[in-house]
């Protein structure tokens, strides 16, 4: 039981990292290596604020959000935009979003350097004990906000204008530009919503792990296993890998050995690429003809 | 044509005698004695804070020395290089400090696994090197010639670590979790012996990668298990989030670590959860002995902060040199090895340095040490070789 409560946040985390794979794959078509970064940028934003400039906590997670959604879209603009505009292959841009990981772990490295920083929890770090297991007031606030902003997430594409028109993009890029929706607005709004949610997962696991400029590769890399394991560009799908990701890693981590955790998780992802390429969580599409 | 390629060839060869002019050896007097010193650690990633140290003590020290001709003739050299705490990149650097600034001794590295990598090199160049930051016995346990130590050996700080929790503490059943690296793995076979051979009952035996965040399941397990001492082997960062994790998972078991994560950004991450872990160090800036107080008071006007333990051993070292070089008054490898294995007499800031056939510094005081409000605290002293 204790396993399944430590294994709920570190599920979450893994699903709004996940998320932003699974979005911009859908509705851009490409794989975004920079989504573990922008955890990384996110939690140092928040840093930044909450830590040394001593502001509010809800106040610095939504500044830290809009601030790594602008990052999103710039780079979705100065780095996607050009190479889709000369109709560079997929894996071009593939590669061009490995560079702005690279790129971003390195100015991270420059500015706040190589030592992690700590990041005290908004509400304490003491647990509360029931019968034998103990609850942590942060990883209940992980979990919370975390759903809080998959719904918001789930509103935005169901009920916005931006999110219908970022919905039609991922169906049929092709018809959606037929039917006339702006599918440079929806790649840029993909990057921005993604960002977000990375930048949120930030902010929640900093208290938890620290913040370090390489961070993100770890998170980045798992929450990639999560969104296969739901199938890429799926949403709920992302939603259910990210939680079923993280809490196979703790029962494992805890029942096998500790040191196969990662191992356990990537072994996961080649089954699920080689037995269900499409997700564990996928329903199947019946493709008109 | 014919103009243009003789005044490209009048600026390369003017080029040449410039560059071959600039070049250090030829711009120095003949008959200045200069010890070449090369220093590897790691100064930017994980470690970077024992390498940087390491790196600023050595400066001062060399600095001091040629002030006050504390070598005699000859004057001390420094070179750096970044390792990064990476083998691969240590080895690269050694290399380049042998072969490119042909320094005479090299100090370095931190990392157990760096300086093993880098032993590769000094022995086959025939170059003596010192580490003042490695703690791993392997690194003296397999009979290599040129290799010295002024860290604390491993194996002293286990037995000494264990002596303590069942002497004093009384504690009886105990776990270890260490690093899955060559620091923490020969770490977790000397505490294995260690507890082994003082009559402890050891109920887990637990890794963890470098790098990793969650270490709940194996506190889970350690737990399970009802140990009543956690022994550590690691770094600071993960030791730091450890105990936090402990803390939360309401883990009360004693916590114990080594001089690896003896640094103050270790209190600094793991705040409350850190207090009363006992550690293993070689050096407390809050001595009342004289030799550290100089110190600490002139690292402290230099630097604006305090020595951690790698700094202090690190200016040991300088001194060591200088001493042995005094005595050898040769560079000769084969000279400046014997000079420095017959090292004794001196009192530096971290004791009366001797070193045994292996390299192992056995006159170097081992103060077991507990973090209280943030702080190491002394606790008692003993002899590395006892």
């Amino acid at each position: 039981m204790q396993y399944f409560l430590n294994g709920l946040p570190i599920g979450a985390i893994y699903a709004l990292v996940a998320l932003g794979y699974s979005l911009i794959y859908a509705s851009a078509g490409v794989l975004n290596w920079s989504q573990g970064d922008m955890v990384m940028l996110g939690a140092y934003i928040g840093y930044l604020l909450y830590r040394l400039l001593g502001i509010n906590f809800v106040v610095s997670l939504g500044v830290s959000m809009v601030a790594v959604a602008l990052i999103g879209m710039l780079v979705e603009r100065s780095v996607l935009r050009p190479l889709r505009k000369r109709q560079a292959p997929a894996i071009n841009m593939v590669i061009a979003t490995l560079g702005v990981a690279i790129i971003s772990r390195n100015i991270a490295l420059v500015i706040w350097g190589p030592d992690a920083q700590a990041f005290p929890s908004p509400v304490g770090s003491s647990s509360v004990q029931m019968g034998s297991l103990s609850i942590i007031p942060q990883d209940i606030l992980i979990v919370s906000v975390g759903l809080a902003v998959m719904l918001f997430l789930q509103y935005f594409l169901g009920y916005t204008r931006e999110g219908k028109a970022l919905r039609a993009v991922a169906q049929d890029r092709a018809a959606a530009i037929l039917m006339g929706v702006d599918v440079k607005n929806s790649d840029a709004l993909a990057f921005a919503v993604s960002s977000m949610m990375g930048a949120a997962a930030g902010i929640l696991i900093a208290p938890v792990f620290f913040v370090t400029f390489n961070m993100g590769s770890g998170i980045g890399l798992k929450g990639f296993v999560a969104a296969v394991v739901g199938g890429l560009g799926n949403i709920p799908g992302a939603i259910a890998g990210g939680f079923f990701l993280g809490l196979t890693e703790s029962m494992a981590g805890g029942k096998i050995s500790s040191g196969y955790r990662d191992v356990i998780a990537f072994v996961l992802l080649i089954l699920v690429l080689w037995l269900k390429p499409s997700g564990l969580f996928s329903r199947r599409i019946h493709q008109k003809v | 044509m014919v103009r243009d390629k003789k005044l490209l060839s009048t600026m390369v060869i003017s080029m040449l005698v410039f560059g071959v002019l600039s070049l250090p050896g030829y711009t120095r007097s003949l008959n200045e004695k200069v010890l070449k010193i090369g220093v590897v650690g790691p100064e930017s990633g994980g470690s970077a804070q024992l390498g940087q140290a390491q790196h600023k003590a050595v400066q001062m020290a060399v600095e001091e020395i040629n002030a006050s001709k504390g070598a005699g003739d000859w004057k001390l050299e420094a070179y750096f290089e970044d390792d990064e705490g990476n083998p691969t990149k240590s080895a690269n650097a050694t290399n380049k400090l042998l072969q490119k600034s042909e320094v005479n001794v090299i100090i370095g590295a931190i990392n157990s696994s760096c300086t093993l990598a880098d032993m590769v090199y000094t022995e086959r160049a025939g170059i003596p090197q010192i580490t003042a930051g490695s703690t791993g016995a392997d690194i003296t346990g397999q009979g290599k010639k040129w290799i010295f130590r002024t860290a604390v050996n491993d194996e002293f700080q286990a037995n000494a670590l264990v002596k303590y929790a069942v002497n004093v503490l009384g504690i009886k059943k105990v776990a270890t979790l260490t690093a899955a690296d060559d620091y923490g793995q020969s770490g977790a076979k000397l505490l294995k012996a260690a507890a082994d051979k003082y009559g402890l009952e050891l109920v887990a035996t637990l890794t963890y990668n470098n790098g990793d965040k969650d270490f709940k399941p194996q506190l889970l397990t350690i737990k399970d298990k009802g140990a009543k001492g956690i022994f550590l082997w690691g770094l600071y960062t993960e030791a730091a989030l450890i105990a936090r994790q402990a803390q939360q998972l309401g883990v009360n078991s004693q916590l114990f670590g080594a001089s690896g994560m003896a640094a103050m950004k270790l209190m600094e991450l793991g705040e409350q959860a850190v207090e009363g872990m006992v550690l293993t160090q070689s050096f407390l800036p809050n001595s009342w002995d004289p030799k550290v107080k100089d110190f600490v008071t002139k690292y402290r006007q230099k630097y604006n902060e305090d020595p951690i333990p790698h700094a202090a051993q690190a200016y040991d070292t300088v001194y060591i040199l200088a001493d042995a070089i005094k005595r050898s008054k040769s560079m000769a490898p084969a000279k400046l090895r014997e000079a420095i294995s017959k090292t004794s007499w001196l009192q530096l800031v971290t004791g009366s340095p001797r070193f045994n056939g292996r390299g192992d510094d056995v006159g170097k005081r081992l103060l077991i040490t507990k973090i209280q409000d943030g702080k190491f605290v002394f606790i008692k002293a003993v002899t590395a070789g006892e």
